[in-house]
């Protein structure tokens, strides 16, 4: 399954085109390059083709009645892009199986298309998917988990809902967490009525409230937990259920359903998006956890995943390479390797992206992530 | 090369009659480098660290180096050259082999360092495929390439920061081939050469 996306005129981003989305894509740039907007939209036609294979889903199990419409000004509005309307920006998306079983929504002059009867997925090709969007907003987490009940009806943007539903949910499934390369543990009790987040110290010595742990470690948790709890506890069966089966009761229409195909018979795919994961983070830490999340997501996982990151780290991006030459030895690295064909490194700038992957060799160009250390000794050397 | 850049291409473009000389090296060292200097010139020279851009010539071919920024700052009038981004050298194998051109990053406290020598690559590219003898002779060379050397600092000896920031350069020798599509598009290839990073031209 190849995977493509094409973004024109959408705010920073001019003319974006990436042919082939790898399972693990990260994506550099400055400040306002528009990598987060690049990964907002990829996140965004992701869930829409989610939305269309449910739907598929339904017609070709004989519910005729369209589930549910599709209002991308609501999305826009999530993502943060109404304002980019006016450029009359074009998205195209492509699922592509074989050259005759490819699915393309597309969204130019404010419509989106590809959506319809007539487009629907075939029934060998559908594919039930859950996607995480983890936030920068992330480090708001343990204060709102702390006050939460106190907070209610507050709002804190779309993605930062997301990100604290994913946190929540994990926590479900993990109640104690070990964060190994902090010396950490993350612990979930159950304090009278409401759910408690504690951080520990791996001999249990000593213990804080989540939201008194350092900066770094309130960015890390919520990555970590999330991707473990995708990785390997992500109970496929009772989303499924909650997006397919809770519609069909709402409507009455449970004796018109006749499956076309079982849950355990669909394509099954986790997409994990990241905002620099590197927050407040140590540069060894910042390679330990990327190390710890490639081996959630590609060494030890039991779920399909991909995972696709924004990260200013020069120290990630290195790390990266360190991670291919591990898969090319066969060895590990904190528990990680990284196929180098697995693998994606954009550099978003000037509303274009450039691959930083170098031909002919299986490394990644990391000069652009030096050129400052390299201007500071310029500065350095050149003052009398 | 002095035919095509004095004549063809000052033709080609109704520069006004070109005076430029002492805009062509020419060299068939085993080892050069390429320094662009603060004055503006280009200067080949035959130790090692003393330019931004390193060159291993084994089979000792001959080159000839045209200042190409120096000679279009000479020739061209002030339309000619508004707007239109130029690279520092442009070097060509007299066999049919090579035909390079170079932006030596020189200046500092300059950010999109890169960016900006990827533009005048390709804008460089773009001028010279325009006259038909500079293409014909473009045409006839087996490797086509642009090329961004890229200096590694240095830094004070207590702080090893550049170094190992650089490392990666240190383990492959032979630059870096990167995709540049647009580029591509011209029939040339785009190379990073950072700090040791040396192009190797055979034959």
């Amino acid at each position: 399954m190849k995977e493509s996306i094409h973004i024109k005129n959408l705010g920073p981003l001019k003319d974006i085109f990436i042919d082939d989305i790898k399972p693990l894509t990260v994506f550099i740039g400055e400040s306002g390059s528009g990598k987060s907007t690049l990964m907002k939209v990829v996140a965004l036609f992701r869930w829409i083709y989610k939305m269309h294979n449910i739907r598929s889903y339904l017609k070709l199990s004989e519910v005729s009645k369209t589930p549910f419409r599709l209002r991308m000004d609501s999305y826009f509005k999530n993502c943060g892009f109404e304002q980019y309307l006016k450029n009359n920006p074009e998205i195209t998306y492509t699922v592509e199986f074989t050259s005759d079983r490819k699915y393309t929504l597309k969204f130019a002059k404010n419509k989106l298309t590809g959506t319809s009867d007539k487009n629907l997925i075939r029934s060998s090709d559908l594919q039930y998917n859950k996607l995480s969007f983890i936030s920068e907003t992330r480090n708001i987490i343990p204060l709102w988990a702390d006050r939460g009940a106190s907070l209610a009806g507050a709002y804190l943007g779309f993605y930062f809902h997301e990100v604290y539903n994913d946190f929540y949910l994990a926590s479900e499934s993990l109640k104690e967490f070990d964060i190994p390369y902090l010396n950490l543990k993350l612990s979930v009790r159950k304090v009278q009525s409401n759910k408690k987040f504690f951080i520990q110290d791996q001999n249990k010595e000593y213990e804080i409230d989540f939201k008194n742990s350092s900066s770094g470690i309130q960015n890390v948790v919520p990555v970590s937990l999330i991707a473990e709890h995708f990785s390997k506890y992500f109970d496929f069966e009772n989303a499924f259920n909650h997006s397919v089966l809770d519609f069909l009761s709402k409507t009455d229409k449970l004796t018109d359903f006749k499956p076309v195909k079982n849950l355990g018979n669909i394509i099954r795919k986790i997409y994990i998006h990241i905002e620099e994961p590197e927050l407040s983070l140590y540069p060894d830490a910042q390679c330990q956890l990327i190390s710890d999340l490639i081996a959630k997501c590609f060494v030890n996982n039991t779920n399909e995943i991909e995972l696709m990151f924004s990260t200013h780290s020069p120290y990630i991006i290195n790390h990266l390479n360190l991670l291919i030459k591990a898969f090319d030895c066969e060895q590990l690295i904190d528990g990680a390797k990284v196929r180098f064909e697995n693998l994606s490194v954009y550099q978003v700038a000037d509303g274009k992206i450039e691959n930083l992957l170098v031909q002919k060799e299986r490394i990644v160009n990391t000069n652009a992530l030096s050129d400052t250390i390299n201007d500071i000794y310029d500065k350095y050397t050149q003052l009398k | 090369m002095e035919n095509l850049f004095k004549n063809n291409f000052v033709s080609h473009y109704n520069l006004p009659t070109s005076t430029v000389t002492d805009f062509i090296i020419e060299t068939s060292s085993t080892y050069f480098e390429i320094e662009d200097t603060n004055a503006g010139d280009i200067v080949v020279h035959m130790t090692r660290d003393s330019g931004m851009a390193r060159f291993s010539n084994p089979d000792n071919l001959t080159f000839s180096i045209v200042m190409y920024e120096k000679f279009i700052t000479n020739v061209a009038d002030h339309a000619f050259k508004y707007g239109r981004k130029r690279c520092d050298i442009v070097m060509s194998s007299r066999s049919e082999r090579y035909f390079v051109l170079g932006e030596l990053k020189n200046r500092i406290h300059e950010s999109k360092v890169r960016k900006c020598a990827k533009e005048q690559l390709i804008s460089s590219v773009q001028t010279l495929l325009e006259v038909s003898e500079i293409k014909e002779c473009i045409d006839s060379k087996a490797i086509k390439r642009c090329c961004y050397f890229n200096k590694q600092s240095k830094s004070p000896s207590l702080i090893n920061a550049t170094s190992a920031f650089n490392r990666l350069s240190g383990i492959y020798h032979d630059g870096f081939k990167m995709n540049f599509p647009d580029l591509e598009k011209l029939g040339f290839e785009f190379f990073e050469y950072t700090g040791m990073q040396t192009m190797v031209l055979t034959i």
